[in-house]
C-alpha cells in the first residue's frame, strides 16, 4: 500500500530534485526570462565610491578566492576591474590565496588590452604571500614586506610605485573574497590608516560584514552573483553575471517551493497523526 | 624539558614583541623587530605549504607502492603534482602553459566539484527546514525571505520582500554578528595572553 500523500510530499527522491534543479538552471540560460534585477544599496554605495575616485587614484585589489567560489567572485572582479580601467584608476593586484595570482594574470593576458592598460605603469601584480592574516598585517611595513612584483622586478623600478610611500597612499582597498578574510584589511589597514574598504564577496560573506558596513569602515559591498550583475549594470560594463541571474532567481524559487511543499506535508501529517506525525523519510 | 621550553620561549618573545610594536609604535627597535616577526610568519606559512606537498608526495607514493585502494588515482595526483611543480619551477607560473593548465584543467574541475554544493543545499534545505516549533519557524521564515529577497523574482512575488530582506540583514543579523565578533575578540585576547604566558600549550602538540 502506498504511503499517504502528505508523507510523499516530505520524501521527494533526490534524483527528482536534482533533475528539476538542472532544468531550472538550464532553461533560463538557454532562453533568458528577463526577470527584474534588484539594485541593492550596498552595491550602489560601492559603485558610487569607486566612480567618484579621481583619475590616477590607486586601488589595492586583493584576490582571496579560488575556483570553488569563482562563479561569484570572478564576475565581480571583472566588473570592478573594467570599471577601474574605464575611469583611469591605477590598480595593485595582491593575491592572498595561491590561485589568486592566476586571475590577475588573466587580466594581464586578456583584459588589460581592452583599455590600453600598461603593466608597471597602470597596474601591477604583487606576488602571493602565504600566512592569511599575517600576509595582510605585513603590508603595514610595505617596502620591507613587498620588495618586488610577481615577476621579480623591484617595485621601486616600476612607474606606478614612483612616489609611493606606503599603504597610506592607497585610495581604496577592495578585497575580493570567498570568506571573511577580507575583514583582516579592516582590522589592520582601515584601523591603522583609515583606508576605505569596498568588499566584494560571495553571498555568505554578507552577514560577517554587516557590523562594518554599519560603522562605515566598509563603504560598500558587492555581494554574490547578484552584486556582480548589479555592478555590471551600474558601471555599464558587459559581463557574464547579468545573464546568469535568471538561473539563480529560478534556483532560489525552486528551493523555497520545495521547502513549502515539504512543510505542507509535514504540518498536515502532524495534524493527522498528532505529535508523532511523520517527519519526512530519508530517500 | 628543552623540547617544551624553547617553543614556549619563542612563543613568549614573538607575542610580546608584536604586542610591543603595536602599543609602542614610536620605538624604532621594537618596530623593526615586530616587522621581522610578522615577515617570518609568512615565511613559516610558505614552508608549511611546502611541507604539505612533501607529505602528500610521501603518502601517495606509499599508497601506490602498497597498491592500496585507489592507488590508480594516486598516480594521477602525483603526475599532476610533479608536472605542475616542474612547469612552475622551470617555465614560471605566469607562463602560457601553466596558465593553460589552470584555465582549462584545474579551474573547471575545481569549479565543477564545488558546484555540486548547489544540489546538496537544495536537497538539504528541503529535508531540514521543517516548522517543528516557533524557533525553527523563525529560522525558516528568515531563510526564505532572505533567499527570495536577494533575487528579482522575490520582488515579483511580493513588492516589499527586498526591503524586509535588507532589514533582516542590516538589523538583527548585524546585531548578532556584532555580539559574536566582540565575544570572539575577547576570547582571542584571553587565548593570546595564555599562549604568551605559556599557560596554553595545546599548540605544542602531544596533549598536556
Amino acid at each position: 500500500m502506498s504511503s499517504p500523500w502528505y508523507e510523499r510530499l516530505q520524501s521527494i527522491p533526490k534524483p527528482a530534485i536534482y533533475a528539476t534543479l538542472i532544468l531550472v538552471f538550464l532553461v533560463p540560460l538557454i532562453r533568458p526570462m528577463g526577470l527584474p534585477l534588484l539594485m541593492s544599496e550596498n552595491t550602489r554605495k560601492a559603485y558610487e565610491y569607486i566612480d567618484a575616485l579621481p583619475e590616477g587614484s590607486i586601488v589595492f585589489h586583493s584576490i582571496a578566492f579560488n575556483p570553488a567560489v569563482d562563479a561569484e567572485n570572478w564576475p565581480q572582479m571583472l566588473a570592478l576591474v573594467r570599471h577601474y580601467m574605464k575611469n583611469g584608476l591605477k590598480i595593485i593586484f595582491y593575491p592572498t590565496m595561491q590561485e589568486g595570482g592566476m586571475y590577475a594574470e588573466r587580466i594581464r593576458s586578456t583584459y588589460a588590452a581592452e583599455y590600453g592598460y600598461e603593466y608597471g605603469e597602470d597596474y601591477v601584480i604583487l606576488p602571493f604571500k602565504a600566512g592569511g592574516e599575517s600576509a595582510i598585517a605585513g603590508l603595514k611595513d610595505f617596502w620591507s614586506f613587498m620588495p618586488s612584483d610577481v615577476d621579480g622586478t623591484p617595485l621601486k623600478d616600476l612607474p606606478l610605485f614612483q612616489g609611493f610611500t606606503d599603504m597610506r597612499d592607497v585610495d581604496v582597498i577592495v578585497p575580493c573574497t570567498g570568506s571573511s578574510d577580507g575583514l583582516f584589511y579592516v582590522s589592520h589597514l582601515n584601523a591603522a590608516y583609515g583606508t576605505p574598504i569596498i568588499m566584494a564577496g560571495t553571498a555568505p560573506v554578507l552577514p560577517f560584514i554587516g557590523p562594518f558596513l554599519a560603522s562605515g569602515q566598509v563603504k560598500g559591498a558587492i555581494i554574490g552573483l547578484s552584486g556582480a550583475a548589479e555592478y555590471e549594470i551600474l558601471a555599464g560594463v558587459p559581463g557574464q553575471a547579468t545573464g546568469a541571474m535568471d538561473a539563480q532567481s529560478m534556483g532560489h524559487l525552486l528551493i523555497v517551493g520545495l521547502v513549502l511543499i515539504g512543510n505542507l506535508g509535514f504540518l498536515y501529517g502532524k495534524r493527522v497523526n498528532g505529535k508523532n506525525g511523520q517527519n519526512g523519510r530519508r530517500s | 624539558m628543552t623540547r617544551r621550553t624553547v617553543p614556549l620561549i619563542i612563543g613568549f618573545l614573538a607575542g610580546t614583541i608584536v604586542l610591543g610594536k603595536y602599543f609602542l609604535p614610536q620605538n624604532a627597535f621594537l618596530d623593526s623587530l615586530g616587522t621581522d616577526v610578522v615577515n617570518w610568519r609568512t615565511i613559516v606559512a610558505a614552508f608549511a605549504l611546502g611541507l604539505g606537498a612533501v607529505n602528500l608526495l610521501g603518502t601517495h607514493t606509499m599508497r601506490i607502492a602498497r597498491k592500496e585502494k585507489g592507488w590508480d588515482a594516486s598516480i594521477v595526483l602525483l603526475a599532476s603534482l610533479v608536472t605542475f611543480t616542474a612547469i612552475g619551477l622551470f617555465k614560471g607560473t605566469t607562463s602560457p602553459v601553466y596558465q593553460w593548465g589552470f584555465n582549462y584543467l584545474y579551474q573547471p574541475i575545481y569549479s565543477g566539484i564545488s558546484s555540486l554544493l548547489a544540489f546538496m543545499i537544495t536537497s538539504a534545505s528541503y529535508r531540514s527546514f521543517r516548522f517543528k516549533d516557533w524557533q525553527s519557524g523563525v529560522l525558516m521564515l528568515g531563510a526564505v525571505i532572505v533567499m527570495l529577497g536577494q533575487v528579482g523574482v522575490g520582488q515579483l512575488l511580493f513588492r516589499s520582500l527586498p526591503a524586509v530582506s535588507s532589514w533582516i540583514m542590516a538589523v538583527p543579523n548585524t546585531a548578532g554578528m556584532r555580539g559574536i565578533a566582540i565575544g570572539g575578540a575577547l576570547g582571542a585576547i584571553a587565548l593570546s595572553l595564555r599562549v604568551i604566558l605559556g599557560l596554553e600549550r595545546g599548540y605544542l602538540g602531544g596533549g598536556q
